[in-house]
Order: structure tokens, then C-alpha cells, then sequence
């Protein structure tokens, strides 16, 4: 357990910089960008490279550390 | 790249709450503890790791240690190397070598004395029991002494010991070796070996040379001890016992008139009786008619005593006997002999028959008396009046056939004619009595006025004949008429062939109730052939059936030829026509239909009807197709019609625009003139003084026409193209409409 900082960024000039746990799911990191964002959660895919995030699975499992950025679709 | 907008820990934290999360906390220490523990881990691992590794070095070293001191441990003692208790020097040494040999002597001492107990013991017939001799007891004579010794074995083969003498063994193989080779020659066929000495009555088997391969060497020899095995000998002698035994049967002496019977003795085993077969009921009818016949006719009797008496004496198959009898009697029967005296006699006899049988039928006649007989005598009496009445109606007939041909001024009566009709009835009914002159009345009363006209009582022909007269009917055309008279050709020479069947079958059916030889029925086979070829070849010599072929397709239209020949064609091929084509033909039939649902006289596009919509409106039972060498003419229906009329659309809306000013001025009557002025009004407006006068009926003819035509096109160009063209035809009409028709009203 431990808070780590999170780099959301679409290429469109959206970025934004969330605060989280590192055990929490990939789910409630989308829900903090929606709630920053102001967008529904559910339209938000998170990807670094091919790699698709699934929302059941936690951030420490993902190696999802400080300061990392990841790329922001949506649906 | 911009910096990302972030929010501080408190809001996050809000959010977090609000999503029913824990809140963070800044401390970042757990992940250091994580990752120290990690690291912890590792270490031990690493550390449990090298204790592991250790430890089994260790272990393995005890091990080397333990082996070392047990593989010493073997080696105590003194080696050669050693220097042992006696210190090398030579006496200690000798003595001890003496010392050792006298061991040793004890030793061999010991031994020997063993072995020595051992022989001393007795080797007698109880050591021997049991011990296999390799001779058959046969070659060991009793009283003569025989030495036996071990035969000689293989160590490896385990085999038993055996006893044999030299000497016989090698008697023994010789006599093998020249059996082998009598067995190894090859068959002779003369079997001379049973003949043998020693082989009496034993044959020679066929492949004899290999029955040791394949049955084993035989067991000779015997056990010492043991009860004793027969020997070669008499083992021979018991397979030659039963041959002896068998010699009897091999005598050639027989009993030379053996009992042999052909007939079944009491006691032996016989054949069953096949039951009789109960014959064709239609065969024996058959016979039975035709027997007696020949029985009568033949001066020849011939008894059927042989079948009876084979029955009685010497019967052992009486269904073959039967079968005999059978065949001969039908072949008596084939060839009736005919003498010349017998053909006279039958001849005469069926004459006889004949006249009998007539005497018999005039006499029934003669006696008989019956209400048929009776009416038939009324009615051949009857007869000669109703001949006499249709010869009179007859000649009656031919009377009015003159009447008519000289009809033509009806109602008159020739005074000659009449005279004549009446001499004519006086000499009929002179001859035929009173019964006559009222059908004579009648059939003048026919002739008489409007009844002159045929009636349909004369008949299918009479009514033909009013139909044809009056036109109903069409007169068979030449090509029909020729048809039918084919057809009707064709009718008779159909009924003539069935004729001729019929005969033909009737005389086979007489033919085949006759006696007739197998000889004269196939000459008179070959003749009634020969008669039908011939026949046949008549008959079809006018054999013109009316052919007439004709397809349909599918939709029940007679098709023309062409298109028969391409139905025909496609269904061959098992192709049809593409779907242009088919499409085209679909089109073409349904407007065929739609012609033929059409009613008589019109047209697709309904131009009767419109035709007689115009002739109401006009008033006029004519109209002008078309009149000028461009096929254009006003028509009166174009000043007064609707825009509904089939006219060239241009001309109509030009006549319009013309006509709106002079309009109330037109009077139909005069419309031509109307017309005219209307065109030249305001195109010439100074010619009008000069039109005025032209325009007096006199000149109305053609002459002003000249005019009105000239005026536009020398002028100026007329206004529409089709002004000139209906100035053109304007004067066709003039000279019809100009003579009748009043100077044209001016302004």
C-alpha cells in the first residue's frame, strides 16, 4: 500500500495526473480520471503500448508505479 | 509537454470517499517495507541456498572418508612388501616351508583316502538298473557274452548315459544305410516290395524316403531293469498277423452263376413307386374324339394289347411302359392311310349326311306352325304394295324436281304442266287403285307459294343444303374437299382392312377344326402367306393416310412450323432461348391474346370506338383519312372538336392563335373561306381590297386559292410553317365546298 502519482494522458490535450494506491484496481484509477475529467469511467480505455487494462486487476499487479504515464482512449 | 493538471491529496481523497474507498495516506513507507521484504526474501533464500550447498559437500566427504578406511580395511595383513614377524632371515624361513609342506601332505593324504573310500564301494546290477542299451534285444544273443560301453555323447546336450557294443552298432548302421537307400529309390510302380522278404504284404508307401524326417527316428533299444519292450521282430510279425488273415479275400475264385434276378427279391431294398400322375383331363378328352375316328377309318385295327400285356408280364417301369405305348399309338395315329376306295367312301357318306339333313329341315317346316312363321307370311305378303308405293315416290320425285326447275314465276301453274300432271295421275291410278290421289294432293300442296322452300324435314343433307343456300354455311373450298375426300379414302380402305382380318381369322378358325396332316397344314400355311403378302401389297397400293401434324406449346397455341422446329430443337439440346428472347416471344403471345380477347373490328389502341365518338359529335357518317400528296387535310372535326381528337398538336394550337380574333364571325357552313380570310387578313392587309371582289361565288372555284397562296409566300414569311400547308390543302376543298357554298362573309 502506498500512494503513487499517474500520468493519464490522451493525445488530444487531455492530461491529467491522478493520485492513487498502488493496490487499488485499474477500475477506481479510471474512476478518479472520470471524476477529474468529468466524463463517464466506463468510456475510458487505459493501454501502454498494446496492452489493454483490465478493470479487476490491481496497479501493483500491472507495475504501475510512481509517476508513470499511461495512454487514454476511449469507447 | 504540458504539465498535467493534478489535484491535491484533500480532494482526492474527497473523490475516494465519495466512491466509498479508504482515503490515502501520504506515507509512502509501506512500499520500502515491501520492497526491504523482498530483499529479505531474497537473502534467505540465497542463504538457505548456501547452507544447502554445504552441507552436502560435507556429507559427501564422510562418505569418501568412510569408503577409504573400509577398502583399508581389507588390505590388513602383510603384504609382499611388509617385512613380516620373521625378520628375512633364511632359517626362520626354511622352517616355516617345512612346516607348510607337512600341512599340506596331511592335506592330500585326507583327500585320498576319501577317493579311496569311495571306489572301495561295490558297483554292481543295482547301479546298472535303469542305464538305456542302445540294441534291440533281438541282436543280443542269450548265452553269448557282449561288452558293452558308453556310448558316446555330447556333454552340452545333456544326454543320457547309453550302453552299446561297437560291433553291433556298426552292424546296426549298415543295415540303416541300406535300408535309407532302398526307401530313397524312387517309385516304380511295380510294388515290387510287399514282395520282399520281410516286407510281405507291407506296401511300399509313396514317399517313404521321408518318414523319418517327419515322424523321428525310431526308438530302438532298451532299459536295463525295466520290463522288457517287444522286440524289431515281433513287432513285425504282428503288423504282418491281419495280412495273413486277409488272404481269403484275396482269392480270384468266384461263384460263376451267381442268383442275379432283375426283378426285386423278398428282403431287398427297392426303388419307391413314383405316384401316378393323374393326366391332363383336356389331353384325354382330345384323344378320346379323335381315337374312335381313327379306330372307324383305319382298315388296319391295331389292338392297344402291347401296353396291356407289358403291364402283365414284364413290368419294372411301368410309367416309361405307359410313356411308350403313349408315343406309339400317337404316331399310328398321324399317318392315317388313305387309299383312294376310302376317300370315295367318306365322300359319299358326307353327301348322304347332307341330303338327310336337308329332307330333315323341310320336313320340320312343312309341320311346324307358329305365330313367327305366321307374321312372317304377313309380312311377305305385304310386300309387293310397299314396293309398289316407293317406285310412285320416286317418280314423283323426279316430277318435282322438273316443278322447281321451273319455278322461277312462282304461283302460276303451267296449263300444260297441269294437263300433263293429271294424264299422269289418271295412268297411276290406274295402276295402283284409290289409295293414291290424296298423297298426290299433298305433294301439290307443297309445291304451292311460300312452301316452295325447303324445310329441314328432308333430312341432315336438306338442312345442309338451306345453310348453304342461305350462306350460313361456307362452301367447302377445294383444298378441304380434297382433305376430306383423302380422309374419306383413308375411312374405306380402314374398313376394308378390318374385312379382311375378320376373313382371314375365320378361315384360320375353319382351318385349324380340320384334319389335316402336319404335311398338307404347313402347305397350306405357306400358301395363305404367300395369298396375305400379296393381298397386303394391293391393299397398300392406295394406302393415303391424311397426316396432318401439329405441335403446341406450352401455353395451347398451334406453333408454326419454324417455331415447332425450334421447340423441338431445344428440348433436344436441353437448352432454351435467353432471356431477351424468351421475354420477346412471352410479349409477343400476350398480345396475341389480348388481339384475340379483343373485340372484332377494333383496333389496340381503340380507334373504332374513337371513330364512332367523332362520328356523333360531327354528325357525319364519313371522315377524310387523309387527302394531298403530304396526307394532311383540315377537317371539320379540328374547328369544332376538343383537344381530345388524334391530330398533330402543332396545327390545332396554330388554327387557335388564328381564329381568336375572327372567331364569332366563323360559320361552320363556310368555314373554308373563313379559314382563308383569317390567313390573309394579317398578313396582306392591302390586298384585301383586291380579295374582296374574289371572293364572288363564281370564282370561288379555285381561283382566289391561287391568290391567297401566292400573298404569303411571295410576301413575307408566314407566321407558322403549317399556315402554308393548310393553305394547300384549303384548296382541295374549295373546289369540293365552292360551288355549293355562299360568298364568305367579310368584314
Amino acid at each position: 500500500m502506498g500512494l503513487i502519482e499517474v500520468i493519464a494522458n490522451d493525445r488530444t490535450g487531455t492530461k491529467v495526473r491522478v493520485k492513487v494506491d498502488s493496490e487499488d484496481t485499474v477500475e477506481v484509477l479510471k474512476k478518479m480520471i472520470a471524476a477529474q475529467m468529468g466524463t463517464d469511467w466506463q468510456k475510458i480505455v487505459l493501454k501502454k503500448w498494446y496492452n489493454t487494462y483490465k478493470n479487476h486487476i490491481t496497479l501493483g499487479d500491472y507495475e504501475i508505479h510512481d509517476g508513470m504515464s499511461l495512454e487514454m482512449y476511449y469507447n | 509537454m504540458a504539465d498535467a493538471e493534478g489535484i491535491s491529496l484533500e480532494e482526492t481523497n474527497k473523490i475516494r470517499i465519495s466512491l466509498g474507498l479508504k482515503p490515502l495516506t501520504d506515507n509512502k513507507a509501506p512500499v520500502a517495507d515491501k520492497e526491504k521484504e523482498a530483499e529479505d526474501n531474497f537473502a534467505n533464500a540465497q542463504a538457505r541456498e548456501a547452507k544447502a550447498r554445504n552441507d552436502k559437500a560435507l556429507r559427501d566427504k564422510i562418505a569418501k572418508v568412510r569408503n577409504r578406511r573400509e577398502l583399508n580395511a581389507k588390505l590388513t595383513g602383510a603384504t609382499l612388501g611388509d617385512v613380516g614377524d620373521d625378520d628375512g632371515d633364511t632359517l626362520s624361513w626354511v622352517k616355516k616351508s617345512k612346516k607348510r609342506e607337512k600341512e599340506l601332505a596331511k592335506k592330500r593324504q585326507q583327500e585320498i583316502e576319501e577317493m579311496d573310500k569311495q571306489f572301495q564301494q561295490t558297483y554292481d546290477e543295482k547301479d546298472l538298473a535303469g542305464l538305456k542299451v542302445d540294441h534291440d534285444l533281438d541282436g543280443l544273443v542269450e548265452g553269448e557274452e557282449q561288452i558293452l560301453t558308453l556310448k558316446d555323447s555330447r556333454i552340452l546336450d545333456n544326454e543320457e548315459d547309453e550302453l552299446h557294443n561297437v560291433l553291433l552298432a556298426e552292424h546296426e548302421r549298415t543295415k540303416d544305410r541300406i535300408e535309407t537307400k532302398l526307401k530313397n529309390r524312387a517309385y516304380t510302380g511295380y510294388d515290387d516290395d510287399e514282395f520282399q522278404e520281410g516286407h510281405a504284404g507291407m506296401r511300399r508307401k509313396v514317399l517313404a524316403k521321408y518318414d523319418e524326417d517327419i515322424d523321428g527316428p525310431q526308438e530302438t533299444g532298451f532299459r536295463l531293469g525295466s520290463n522288457i519292450a517287444p522286440t524289431n521282430a515281433a513287432r513285425r510279425e504282428e503288423l504282418a498277423a491281419p495280412k495273413s488273415v486277409n488272404t481269403t479275400l484275396l482269392t480270384i475264385d468266384y461263384a460263376k452263376n451267381l442268383d442275379t434276378s432283375d426283378y426285386l427279391q423278398e428282403g431287398d431294398i427297392g426303388f419307391k413307386k413314383p405316384k401316378k400322375k393323374k393326366k391332363q383331363a383336356n389331353r384325354r378328352v382330345a384323344e378320346s374324339e379323335v381315337a374312335p375316328e381313327s379306330q372307324d377309318n383305319d382298315a388296319m385295327q391295331i389292338d392297344d394289347g402291347p401296353s396291356v400285356n407289358l403291364e402283365t408280364n414284364f413290368v419294372d417301369d411301368d410309367e416309361l411302359q405307359a410313356a411308350l405305348a403313349r408315343s406309339r399309338k400317337a404316331k399310328m395315329k398321324k399317318i392315317p392311310k388313305l387309299t383312294p376306295e376310302e376317300i370315295a367312301r367318306r365322300i359319299a357318306e358326307e353327301r348322304e349326311t347332307e341330303a338327310l339333313n336337308a329332307m330333315k329341315v323341310e320336313e320340320e317346316v312343312g309341320l311346324v306352325i307358329d305365330d313367327t312363321s305366321e307374321f312372317v307370311q304377313a309380312v311377305s305378303l305385304d310386300a309387293k304394295p310397299e314396293r309398289r308405293v316407293i317406285t310412285l315416290q320416286t317418280v314423283k320425285q323426279e316430277e318435282s324436281e322438273d316443278e322447281e326447275m321451273e319455278e322461277p314465276e312462282d304461283g302460276e301453274v303451267d296449263p300444260k304442266m297441269e294437263e300433263e300432271m293429271m294424264a299422269l295421275k289418271m295412268e297411276l291410278d290406274k295402276q295402283f287403285g284409290d289409295e293414291e290421289p290424296v298423297k298426290r294432293e299433298d305433294d301439290e300442296d307443297v309445291q304451292v307459294g311460300t312452301a316452295a322452300e325447303k324445310t329441314h324435314s328432308t333430312g341432315l343433307a336438306g338442312t345442309l343444303n338451306i345453310l348453304r343456300s342461305q350462306g350460313a354455311l361456307q362452301a367447302t373450298s377445294g383444298d378441304l374437299r380434297d382433305r376430306e375426300r383423302t380422309q374419306r379414302q383413308q375411312d374405306l380402305w380402314l374398313a376394308d382392312q378390318r374385312a379382311r382380318a375378320a376373313l382371314r381369322d375365320l378361315e384360320r378358325a375353319k382351318a385349324r377344326g380340320g384334319n389335316q396332316d402336319q404335311q398338307q397344314r404347313e402347305y397350306a400355311n405357306r400358301l395363305r402367306e404367300q395369298q396375305e403378302a400379296r393381298q397386303a401389297a394391293k391393299a397398300f397400293e392406295n394406302y393415303k393416310p391424311d397426316v396432318n401434324i401439329v405441335y403446341h406449346d406450352e401455353f395451347g397455341r398451334e406453333m408454326t412450323p419454324k417455331e415447332a422446329w425450334k421447340a423441338l430443337s431445344h428440348r433436344f439440346h436441353g437448352k432454351g432461348s435467353g432471356k431477351m428472347k424468351t421475354e420477346k416471344r412471352l410479349k409477343k403471345i400476350a398480345e396475341e391474346k389480348k388481339m384475340q380477347a379483343m373485340i372484332s373490328g377494333e383496333t389496340p389502341l381503340g380507334m373504332t370506338s374513337a371513330f364512332q365518338a367523332r362520328q356523333e359529335k360531327m354528325g357525319q357518317a364519313h371522315m377524310v383519312l387523309s387527302v394531298g400528296n403530304r396526307g394532311a387535310a383540315p377537317q371539320l372535326g379540328q374547328y369544332v372538336e376538343s383537344p381530345n381528337l388524334t391530330k398533330p398538336k402543332a396545327e390545332k394550337k396554330s388554327k387557335k392563335t388564328k381564329e381568336a380574333e375572327p372567331a364569332p364571325m366563323i360559320d361552320v357552313t363556310h368555314f373554308v373561306a373563313a379559314a382563308a380570310s383569317t390567313l390573309v387578313a394579317p398578313n396582306a392587309p392591302a390586298s384585301t381590297s383586291t380579295s374582296t371582289p374574289t371572293s364572288a361565288p363564281p370564282r370561288a372555284k379555285f381561283a382566289p386559292v391561287g391568290s391567297f397562296v401566292a400573298h404569303p409566300a411571295s410576301g413575307e414569311s408566314s407566321p407558322v410553317p403549317g399556315g402554308s400547308r393548310i393553305a394547300l390543302s384549303l384548296k382541295r376543298k374549295a373546289e369540293d365546298d365552292g360551288t355549293g357554298t355562299p360568298p364568305s362573309k367579310r368584314r
